[in-house]
């Protein structure tokens, strides 16, 4: 198991050309739990996602992986601590699922070594976890839509960060994929894992969430359990849409006014 | 099985056509006088002389060009991710051949030190490419928008080199053959010092290589994953640009070894990996092996030039390239 610890924001403020994308944003995820950021395009939800995986750097505050600010640690130091699934990442069509999977473990190797045994047990369990073992010798370019998400979660899996962080994960999947993800880093997140992941649907964020941090320019709106976050007024107030909202299965459903029966 | 069969059959492919470039020619030579030339050197035979100081050492400077050009090729259209992209067609053959000219011109730089601003042009050729195509940005398939800027400043240094070349014609009288990029009788000479600063720049793409194949998944995947972006891509630029202007430096600026290579080398054994690095390096040499044989033979006992044989052949390849790349779109070409 890799060292799993919390990763929090202290008062971040964030700008690009002069344009705030961040304001003074606070926020504490903890391991052993599954953290969905939502709010409407443009709040800065994935630019919160780069910054917490290093790979853009706070004009103020501080990114901490436990107590240890990122801005003291080099790329690969964070890497072997933090994995990101980025959104719609072009992968090489001829690449075999084993390569891609196996390209997780680059932080954990130097220029020169080979694979070890650690890689190899490491990259074997991410493709038993993602169920793409059986495609391993299969090339990218012939995998369904599906197929290629979870060999590329393999992927960040086979990195064996203690944090995981996903960017819009299930966009353009079918449900029963969308559902398979989810349902995985929830798994991650209960084993131990710090799990952050960036959702637009409040309906999964309900399901598969244990908090749900609601962000509107730049800045946290909301910050708790899905049912006292996920509420009409909160809705109202930062997507701009009255919406009925329904409790059922545990999960909270939003039903826009204008057409709710 | 298919690693062992990926590394020794180019290899073997490259040994065969070496023994024709040697026996081929203006007067084809037997095997035995190849061997004998090569195990009982006669320095008073006219054949054993041929064969080493004029075949074997146009046949080095034929593998080595070939070599690094069919790499700096691969290289750049890896992490451009774009497969129109080569030496040639980004404008660093015509900005290094600029610079040369213009060296000899004012400074009379002649043999090894031409290196220097040969690099300097490579280097200048690009910033102005990428520039130019930052300017076309927003308008077209930014693909076909580098190439076009790329051709763009091939346009501007080779008018330039013309220009001065036409200010003083004798001066240049035996850089012509350069000029158009060809094998000549000594280019063996600066292919000495040349080469290793060559294999500095092989060994240097082979370390970086797994970086570099981290970076084809996208600059923030890739630094997400431990990658040094900015360095695996500079660097990788600079090898590459180092490789072509240490070939361009030996035998002028040949073109379309490095555009036509690495597509060769997709389709054989993908982009990823040091097995796809090896095969452009002896693909390389294989074509431009080839296509010096082809100048000795076509028209004999004239002699072409291999740069004249390249570009014909190499920019009918060029132009269906980019037939298949406006035709579809969104994929690398």
């Amino acid at each position: 198991m890799p060292a799993i610890t919390s990763l929090s924001l202290d008062g971040v403020h964030y700008s690009i050309r002069g344009r705030e994308i961040l304001r003074d944003l606070s926020l504490v995820a903890q391991p052993g739990e599954f953290l969905a950021i939502v709010g409407p395009n443009g709040c800065g939800k994935s630019t919160t996602l780069r910054l917490m995986a290093g790979l853009a750097r706070a004009d103020k505050g501080r990114i901490l992986a436990g107590d240890t600010d990122l801005a003291k640690l080099s790329r690969k130091e964070i890497s072997r601590r933090i994995a990101l699934l980025t959104q719609a990442g072009q992968v090489p069509p001829n690449l075999s699922v084993y390569d891609l999977v196996s390209m997780g473990r680059f932080a954990h190797q130097t220029l020169l070594s080979r694979q070890s045994r650690e890689d190899e047990a490491l990259i074997a369990d991410a493709m038993l976890a993602m169920h793409v073992q059986s495609l391993q010798a299969r090339r990218v370019g012939e995998l369904s839509g599906g197929q290629l998400q979870r060999a590329r979660m393999a992927m960040t899996l086979a990195q064996d960060g203690g944090i995981l962080l996903l960017d819009e994960p299930t966009t353009y999947l079918d449900l029963r994929f969308q559902f398979g993800i989810l349902e995985k880093a929830r798994e991650l997140a209960h084993a131990g894992r710090t799990v952050i992941a960036v959702l637009h649907d409040f309906t999964q964020a309900s399901l598969f969430a244990d908090k749900v941090a609601v962000m509107n320019e730049g800045r946290l709106v909301a910050l708790g359990r899905p049912n006292e976050v996920l509420t009409e007024d909160i809705v109202a107030e930062v997507f701009g849409v009255r919406t009925k909202v329904v409790h059922a299965h545990g999960a909270v459903f939003h039903v826009p006014e204008a057409v709710a029966k | 099985m298919r690693p062992v069969l990926l590394t020794v059959c180019p290899a073997l492919l490259l040994i065969v056509l070496s023994v024709l470039h040697l026996r081929l020619g203006a007067a084809a030579m037997d095997f035995a006088l190849i061997r004998d030339a090569f195990f009982a050197y006669d320095p008073t035979n006219y054949s054993h002389v041929i064969v080493i100081f004029q075949r074997l050492t146009r046949l080095a400077v034929a593998i080595y060009t070939g070599a690094a050009l069919g790499v700096s090729g691969y290289l750049l259209q890896k992490i451009m991710q774009n497969g129109l992209v080569s030496p040639s067609t980004l404008g660093i053959s015509a900005g290094a051949t600029n610079f040369v000219i213009l060296s000899v011109y004012f400074f009379g730089f002649a043999g090894v030190a031409q290196f220097v601003p040969a690099l300097a042009g490579g280097m200048a050729a690009v910033l102005l490419t990428f520039g130019i195509s930052h300017i076309l940005k927003g308008q077209g398939d930014p693909r076909l928008n580098l190439v076009l800027a790329g051709s763009m400043v091939t346009t501007l240094f080779s008018a330039v080199t013309a220009f001065v070349v036409s200010l003083d014609a004798d001066a240049f009288v035996n850089l012509i053959g350069w000029l158009i990029g060809n094998i000549g009788n000594f280019d063996y000479v600066s292919l000495a010092p040349m080469a290793p600063i060559g294999a500095v720049a092989m060994i240097a793409a082979v370390i970086a290589s797994r970086a570099v194949d981290i970076l084809v998944l996208g600059e923030d995947q890739a630094a997400a994953m431990g990658v040094n972006v900015r360095l695996a891509y500079g660097g990788t630029l600079l090898t590459a640009i180092v490789l072509a202007v240490s070939a361009v430096t030996v035998v002028g600026p040949i073109g379309f070894v490095g555009l036509v290579v690495p597509h060769i080398v997709r389709m054989i054994s993908g982009e990823i990996g040091r097995m796809s690095l090896w095969l452009s390096m002896v693909g390389g040499a294989v074509v431009l092996t080839g296509a010096d044989i082809l100048a000795r033979t076509a028209m004999a006992p004239r002699v072409l030039n291999v740069g004249t044989v390249m570009g014909f052949s190499g920019g009918m390849v060029f132009l269906i390239l980019v037939l298949l790349a406006a035709r579809r779109r969104g994929s690398v070409a």
